[in-house]
């Protein structure tokens, strides 16, 4: 850890003296934390570093770090108080030997977690040899663990509902959907299915006759073997950037469609909408992933 | 009518018959079909030689199901063969916009590398879409 810190010691010097670029830093540093995500064993302290350097340099230091594994055990605590909430009634207080238990088997799925189980690589992307689809597929690990635990569904199992509480109630926490009543599109209709390996959250809004309409689906996976997301298409489509994040755009014969990989998740929103409008309801969507 | 504008207006409506009926290769090929009620139909095959079967439409459909399934079987030159059709899923969806669910073929794919064809159907809407391809 300590050869670590003196080498961002280092890099950090060199960046300020003028001897090396900003772009050239940041393609060294991210090159080095690929190779290492590949090796067998990665070096988990290395890349830690050289993730919050990259953090630190590219928000001039104004924003706070906040590493992979922080963001999922604030999850856990989301989803921790939202169970707390909504099913403390229906339970008995849980003993103080449990709730240790607990919060052991919690940090023990953390540890995992942080000892090379975080980076979720999607290595496929492209459209179908005939064109007609476009398909993403991945191979992550593990939060997966955590939507389980936050779904708390150990078979098969389905929900369609149009309350947004009860979907919530339904997944433990609260999808990155659009809200009801947010540009202009009124009425929803959820429909959740969840098996051990994934999670699909779909969203159809219907707003008033001869008005636009719009579809948004969300994949969580759990298992790099669920990881296929195959999607229509009538052209081949371009990658924008959203927000720094990149969106693949595409059309269905009069519908646009945007779809982008956050975390372990593959998202898509289409629909008959302006392209504009489609745009700002994904830059939300991202925002909320990013928070 | 005097014979040379007969010839000429027949060689026309031939002409203008031809071009309707002549199929045009270019716009085949850059200009794949895409699917008017589809969003989605994502056939995954699983290393357990399970299949996932989703799909998802851009309205609610009375119905939404998988009609018919095939296994095909990838030859040593790249092509593909159908090894046997195969049983479709039970579950028919009712008044939704979305379809999943999981069927285990365990007992139709060997040894080889595998895929499989799939019809999905909603409320009379078909459109049959390919799997991932596995070698077990």
């Amino acid at each position: 850890m300590e050869n670590n810190r003196m080498l961002i010691g280092k890099l950090r010097q060199a960046l300020m003296s003028g001897n090396i670029t900003y772009d050239d830093i940041v393609r060294r540093l991210t090159k080095a934390v690929e190779d290492e995500y590949l090796k067998p064993s990665p070096n988990v302290d290395f890349i830690d570093t050289c993730e919050k350097f990259l953090w630190e340099i590219s928000t001039e230091g104004q924003q706070k770090f906040v590493s992979v594994s922080d963001h999922y055990l604030e999850v856990i605590k989301q989803h921790s108080e939202v169970k707390t909430q909504a099913r403390t009634p229906n339970r008995p207080v849980m003993g103080f030997a449990k709730r240790m238990a607990l919060i052991c088997a919690t940090f023990a799925l953390l540890l995992c977690i942080t000892q090379g189980a975080i980076h979720f690589e999607w290595f496929t992307q492209g459209s179908s040899t005939d064109k007609q689809q476009y398909i993403i597929q991945g191979h992550g690990a593990t939060i997966s663990l955590i939507q389980k635990c936050i779904a708390e569904h150990d078979a098969c199992s389905e929900l369609k509902t149009s309350s947004w509480d009860e979907l919530c109630d339904y997944l433990g926490f609260a999808p990155s959907v659009i809200s009801p009543g947010v540009f202009q599109l009124d009425e929803a209709l959820y429909q959740v299915y969840v098996e051990p390996g994934i999670i699909m959250v779909n969203a159809l809004y219907e707003t008033p006759p001869g008005n636009a309409t719009a579809l948004l689906t969300i994949q969580y996976y759990t298992d790099v073997d669920e990881a296929l997301f195959i999607f229509e298409q009538d052209a081949s489509g371009e990658q924008i950037s959203i927000n720094n994040h990149p969106v693949y755009v595409t059309t269905n014969l009069n519908r646009v469609s945007f779809s982008w990989i956050s975390d372990s998740a593959i998202s898509i929103l289409a629909g008959t909408f302006d392209y504009e409008l489609g745009e700002k309801i994904v830059e939300q969507l991202i925002g909320g992933y990013t928070q | 009518m005097n014979k040379p504008v007969s010839i000429f207006f027949a060689f026309v409506l031939v002409f203008s018959l031809l071009l309707g009926t002549m199929p045009n290769a270019n716009a085949s090929e850059i200009m794949p079909y895409a699917d008017s009620e589809f969003n989605s139909a994502t056939t995954l095959l699983k290393a357990t030689k399970q299949v996932s079967f989703r799909a998802v439409t851009y309205s609610v459909k009375s119905s939404i199901s998988v009609s018919a399934c095939w296994l095909e079987k990838k030859n040593n030159d790249g092509t593909w063969s159908t090894v046997c059709p195969l049983p479709t899923p039970s579950f028919v969806a009712s008044e939704t916009f979305a379809y999943a669910t999981t069927v285990d073929y365990s007992d139709y794919i060997g040894t080889g590398t595998y895929r499989i064809r799939a019809t999905y159907n909603a409320d009379g809407h078909t459109i049959t879409r390919y799997s991932n391809e596995r070698t077990f």
